[in-house]
């Protein structure tokens, strides 16, 4: 019994901390790339749950059937869409137009487009002010070994994320592109001395590190089967944490960071009597410990390791 | 090729240039000497975009370049040694080198480029998969100077490429520069090794806060000897 109690929750681990590694991403490739703290991406997380529920939604009304391989590619291509173009919005409308302004101010002010997105979904979604029920996206049967049982969304958002985050290794590390990227990480100045269009480098890293952060919604939607217009909020706090504990600019570490607060967690929930009460309080916890005895993170070499 | 005429520029309300004018003829290699502060490096800031001058122009073949972007600058064909080497610490040498041709579009000559800095520097072969930032300081001016070179630049602006090294690779550094322009490259050099820079050079610029206080344009030792006296004086005078 006490086996099969650890492999689920060994996979229920997993599932949230691959989760808080896509939203760490982002969080880690703006710092190191843009050098700048952006806050409103837990935003990100919530819209592409809800993008994901409306998108579905309509597609369903238009005909196509929930359940289907189709029906859930076009639903996720809403949400990388809804990703991409916030990332694209808040590269033209808060990061563009704060260049040269100190690191502070576009801090403040991606804290501030964070309220506002998440105060006019609640506004303009029908009855936003309330929990959403998440739409069934797939019909699938449970699946059961020994006495372990795992929902095929858990399976099917695991697979997911490792596919988007290794996609996401493989576009930095191998391609041209993705050089580029990590030579802006590394001096932003050398990088435009060598011709490296460094406006295109944010703007494709403001997409793609937001397109990640919508598919976690999307998961977390999957994965709770309901969803609210605030949930941005404490998504955030445990990217960031991930990001800190990784070290701030490390995409690895942002990705081991995520995995490792997942699997505490659900230590603690699982283990501590009514842990679930203190579920959220671990991420702060981290958050704090890592400042003030690791500032650079598990794996920073020095403060504010880069790409 | 390159000119700079009549150019200011401020930090702030500070000024740094005041009506630089400097001429920099293809084929040649030109010279920027002053002391710490006089203004070399913004020069070579202000012709990138980093700096906006406040009046004047920069022409690149004859073409204004004055308030385009830093790689619009860069991909119309010049390659930058930039102050400090300015490696990429976390990239491999191989990487470092295809940074640096980022402008150019065709295979065939990142193939060629990449092979011609191999044998240039046959140390940078033995390190292609090495990161940068484990180099030497003098290796990392041999990869600095041969990233520039990766995008077939018509003329390199050389920071103070001697900076920090030791006097016999100074000696080699400075080989790879007259050969860089024996074969065909226009080069500006700003260097603290005046007078080894003066020897090398075709013209000479002396900058004295911000100014061009004297200039050298003809390359012959009367010319470079006077221009040598002047450069004394003034570095007496800012004792």
């Amino acid at each position: 019994m006490a086996g099969e109690v650890i492999v689920q929750q060994f996979f229920n681990a997993l599932s949230l901390g691959i989760m808080y590694a896509l939203i760490a991403v982002g969080f880690t490739l703006f710092f190191g790339v843009i050098e700048v703290v952006n806050f409103a991406h837990g935003e990100v997380f919530m819209l592409g749950a809800f993008a994901a529920m409306i998108g579905g939604g309509v597609f369903a009304a238009a005909g196509f059937t929930p359940g289907t391989v189709l029906f859930v590619l076009l639903v996720l291509a809403v949400v990388l869409i809804t990703g991409a173009l916030f990332g694209a919005a808040l590269e033209k409308f808060i990061v563009r137009p704060m260049r040269g302004t100190p690191d502070i101010m576009t801090l403040l002010i991606t804290l501030g487009a964070s309220i506002v997105v998440r105060e006019a979904v609640m506004l303009f979604v029908p009855n936003g002010r309330n929990p959403q029920p998440f739409p069934q996206l797939i019909f699938m049967n449970s699946l059961t070994a020994g006495g372990v049982l795992i929902k095929a969304e858990t399976l099917l958002c695991i697979c997911l994320s490792a596919l988007l985050i290794s996609g996401m290794y493989y576009f930095i590390e191998k391609t041209v592109f993705g050089r580029y990227i990590r030579a802006t990480a590394q001096d932003r100045e050398a990088a435009m001395m060598m011709g490296v269009n460094v406006k295109l480098v944010f703007v494709v890293t403001l997409v793609l590190g937001s397109a990640l952060g919508a598919v976690a919604g999307l998961m977390n939607g999957m994965a709770y089967g309901i969803i609210k217009f605030n949930m941005g909020f404490a998504a955030s706090i445990k990217g960031f944490a991930s990001a800190v504990v990784g070290g701030l600019g490390n995409i690895y570490g942002a990705i081991v960071g995520g995995l490792l607060l997942g699997f505490l967690e659900i230590l603690v929930v699982s283990v501590v009597p009514d842990g679930s009460s203190y579920q959220d309080l671990i991420s702060f916890l981290i958050v704090i410990i890592c400042l003030v005895f690791r500032p650079a993170g598990l794996f920073g070499e020095r403060a504010y390791e880069k790409v | 090729m390159l000119t700079i005429i009549d150019v200011s520029t401020f930090y702030g309300s500070v000024p740094v240039l005041k009506n630089v004018i400097i001429e920099i003829p293809k084929g040649s290699i030109t010279c920027l000497l002053g002391s710490n502060g006089a203004g070399k490096t913004t020069t070579i800031n202000t012709v990138l975009g980093f700096v906006k001058p406040s009046a004047g122009d920069i022409l690149f073949n004859d073409a204004s370049i004055r308030g385009l972007p830093t790689e619009a600058i860069v991909s119309r064909g010049i390659g930058v040694v930039p102050e400090g080497r300015r490696v990429f610490p976390k990239m491999t040498v191989e990487e470092n080198l295809l940074v640096g041709a980022s402008c150019s579009k065709n295979k065939a000559n990142i193939a060629r480029n990449l092979e011609r800095a191999y044998t240039m520097f046959p140390r940078l072969a033995e390190r292609r998969s090495q990161n940068a930032g484990t180099m030497s300081g003098g290796e990392q001016q041999m990869l600095s100077i041969s990233r520039a070179l990766m995008s077939d630049p018509q003329i390199v602006l050389m920071d103070e490429p001697s900076l920090g090294l030791a006097p016999l690779i100074v000696n080699d550094i400075f080989a790879t520069i007259r050969q860089i322009n024996k074969d065909g490259t226009t080069v500006l050099l700003i260097e603290q090794n005046a007078f080894k820079a003066l020897a090398m050079a075709d013209r000479a610029y002396l900058l004295q806060k911000g100014q061009v206080l004297a200039s050298c344009t003809e390359n012959t030792p009367e010319a470079k000897a006077r221009l040598k006296d002047i450069y004394l004086k003034s570095t007496e005078q800012a004792h």
